[in-house]
């Protein structure tokens, strides 16, 4: 199969995912207890009150009526209103997904960033002292909540040394990349932990192989042996464990948020809940999945670029 | 006699083990001429391959490595990192045992013969990419332009064997290390490899380390043959004479535990035991214990490598009894 191909029918595997999610998050927000009319009106609305903002939104239809309604709207692009927020839901995502993309992204790349480099050091130093303090450092990061990491940069750079930003935004892309740098950082620590350790022990396993005995009996360079024969071979499965990652990271992305005050999905999708807005916590979790989806197939293309055996 | 193209003379090698230092290799020399075929046979295990890998120090950091491996008057084993690569694949090039493993899965073929060209300089992209079709072309791989496109797990086992031939040929070594190369490919495979290895060091002019446990690869392609056990060579001469006459116990017992091709139906004699543990000091001849010949010496004292007829050595005290029969 072409690589065209490929891609092609791994988007339109995409559908099905996207329907099922939808259906399994429909009927996951209605199990959560109570509703979104008591969240909003409290405990002492009057009962003709509760019935008529039941009524006004679409509550006392029966289940797979609302369901259906859901179903339709959700294939034209439309997700509804947010009950809470009373604006259309697309209209919230749209605002906040942003903030939570760049700071996935950016956390993506300074993990990425901090552990291929340090994980090459220490797989050609193993069992050096090198090779004992990235290991021991990353331990450190790798055990750390993220919470606990986030509100220690926040103490240090942001209260103390007042480097950076408490929390917000920003404007403008250096803005949002300078109020982000530290939230992404937090996200970034236990990921590049991960990436670190799988990198590492990928190389020392490359490392043994006849090709690179091969490739050194040519005559050709330290450097070139390390980084044109080892280091490709070894992230082949590093590539998927960051593909594989991206849903966790958007996890932690809730947490992250909260502590940096960052007006992402994450910190959204947590108001949504406690309000029981159904229409936002759908089409959120859709988005998310979708995200998710799209990470699965881009890391599926880095793969066949790097590794012939795949797709031919 | 000439002077040697390569001279081993006493390699050692050890690689540190639970149970203390394993000898993998334990005093081999031996010579190679400019042009000339040498077979180093033996088990596995007999330290064959590590000297072969320890020639040019492709063995890991874990190995020890003493003796000398003498090279054009430069010592191999003492020289400076950058000298050595210029003598890998330039001078001496080395070929192994499964192609598959040796070849890198990522890369292809092209990329694996370009980039040996690159690493000893001299050509551009476009006369590499020329001298790739040709190397394929040399090494019996037809429409070659096309062929440097396919990745490793595209060729056939025999193809890749030929892949890496070419690979090796690429900076027109002196030397060719070849460790086992038919070994991993089926049997007809082989004799096509064999007939190419000998063909291309007869038209190249280039010497050529065979090892094999193959005592008929040996006999079809050597010019001379040094017979390794338990890391030591017990034996070494032209190879028709040490199979015709062997002096030393092993290669007897080794040549009559091999399929005789147009002899008569004589039965197979396989040699009872096994090969010694090599992380403990042998204090007399390491065969000994299985050996048909051994006298009381043999346990004690470790027979010495010396002259037996006008071009071949054995280490054997019973090498006139062996030679007599």
């Amino acid at each position: 199969m072409s690589r065209a191909g490929l891609v092609a029918a791994r988007l339109l595997q995409i559908v099905p995912t996207f329907l099922a999610i939808g259906a399994v998050v429909f009927v996951l927000a209605r199990l959560l207890p109570g509703d979104p009319v008591s969240a909003m009106l409290g405990d002492r609305a009057t009962e003709e009150a509760v019935t008529r903002l039941r009524a006004q939104l679409g509550l006392d239809q029966p289940l797979w009526t609302q369901f259906l309604l859901f179903a339709g709207r959700m294939l034209h692009g439309d997700f509804g209103t947010s009950i809470a927020l009373r604006v259309p839901v697309t209209a919230v995502i749209a605002e906040r997904l942003p903030a939570t993309l760049v700071l996935t992204a950016l956390a993506t790349v300074l993990a990425v960033g901090l552990a291929v480099p340090l994980a090459f050091v220490a797989a050609t130093q193993a069992g050096r002292w090198p090779d004992t303090l990235i290991r021991a450092a990353f331990q450190v990061g790798l055990s750390s909540p993220i919470f606990y990491v986030g509100l220690l940069l926040l103490t240090v750079f942001a209260a103390g040394l007042r480097w950076f930003p408490v929390g917000g935004y920003g404007d403008g892309v250096a803005g949002h990349l300078y109020h982000l740098l530290l939230p992404a950082l937090t996200l970034a620590l236990s990921f590049s932990a991960v990436i670190m350790r799988n990198l590492r022990a990928a190389i020392l396993e490359v490392l043994q192989a006849e090709f690179v005995d091969f490739a050194r009996s040519k005559g050709l360079s330290r450097r070139v042996v390390l980084f044109r024969h080892v280091l490709r071979n070894a992230l082949l499965s590093t590539v998927t464990l960051v593909g594989l990652q991206v849903g966790t990271l958007l996890g932690g992305a809730v947490i992250t948020e909260s502590v940096f005050a960052v007006p992402g999905v994450g910190r959204l999708m947590v108001d949504s809940i406690f309000a029981r807005d159904y229409p936002v916590i759908q089409a959120l979790t859709l988005v998310l999945a979708v995200i998710v989806s799209l990470a699965f197939l881009v890391t599926d293309l880095v793969q066949m670029w790097l590794d012939p055996r795949v797709a031919r | 006699m000439t002077a040697a193209l390569l001279r081993v003379e006493d390699l050692r090698v050890g690689f540190a083990a639970p149970g203390g230092t394993v000898r993998a290799v334990d005093g081999v020399s031996f010579a190679v001429d400019a042009g000339e075929i040498v077979g180093l046979v033996g088990e596995s295990g007999s330290g064959k391959s590590v000297t072969l890998r320890a020639i040019t120090r492709l063995l890991r950091r874990t190995a020890t490595v003493s003796g000398r491996a003498e090279w054009r008057g430069r010592d191999l084993l003492a020289l400076p990192e950058r000298a050595l690569r210029a003598v890998r694949g330039r001078e001496i090039a080395t070929i192994f045992q499964e192609p598959m493993a040796a070849l890198n899965p990522v890369l292809t073929i092209g990329e694996q013969i370009e980039e040996s060209l690159a690493a000893h300089g001299g050509l551009d992209r476009r006369a590499r990419r020329a001298r790739a079709v040709e190397l394929l072309g040399l090494v019996g791989i037809a429409s070659g332009a096309q062929r440097l496109r396919s990745y490793p797990h595209e060729f056939s086992g025999g193809m890749r064997q030929r892949a890496t031939i070419a690979i090796a040929l690429a900076a027109q070594p002196m030397l060719l290390l070849a460790d086992e190369p038919t070994t991993a490919l089926d049997v007809t495979i082989q004799d096509q490899i064999l007939k190419l290895l000998t063909r291309l060091s007869a038209e190249l002019g280039m010497a050529m380390v065979l090892v094999t446990h193959d005592l008929g690869v040996v006999a079809e392609t050597c010019a001379r043959v040094c017979v390794m056990y338990a890391g030591r060579v017990v034996e070494a001469g032209p190879v028709g004479t040490v199979f015709a006459r062997p002096r030393h116990a092993y290669t007897a017992a080794l040549l009559r535990s091999m399929p005789q091709g147009g002899a008569a139906r004589q039965p197979l004699v396989p040699i009872p035991g096994q090969p010694p543990r090599l992380d403990q000091a042998i204090p007399g001849c390491p065969f000994a214990p299985r050996c048909g010949f051994v006298e009381a010496r043999c346990w004690t004292d470790a027979p010495p490598f010396s002259q037996v007829a006008p071009a071949q050595w054995a280490a054997c005290w019973a090498a006139e009894r062996v030679g007599a029969c």
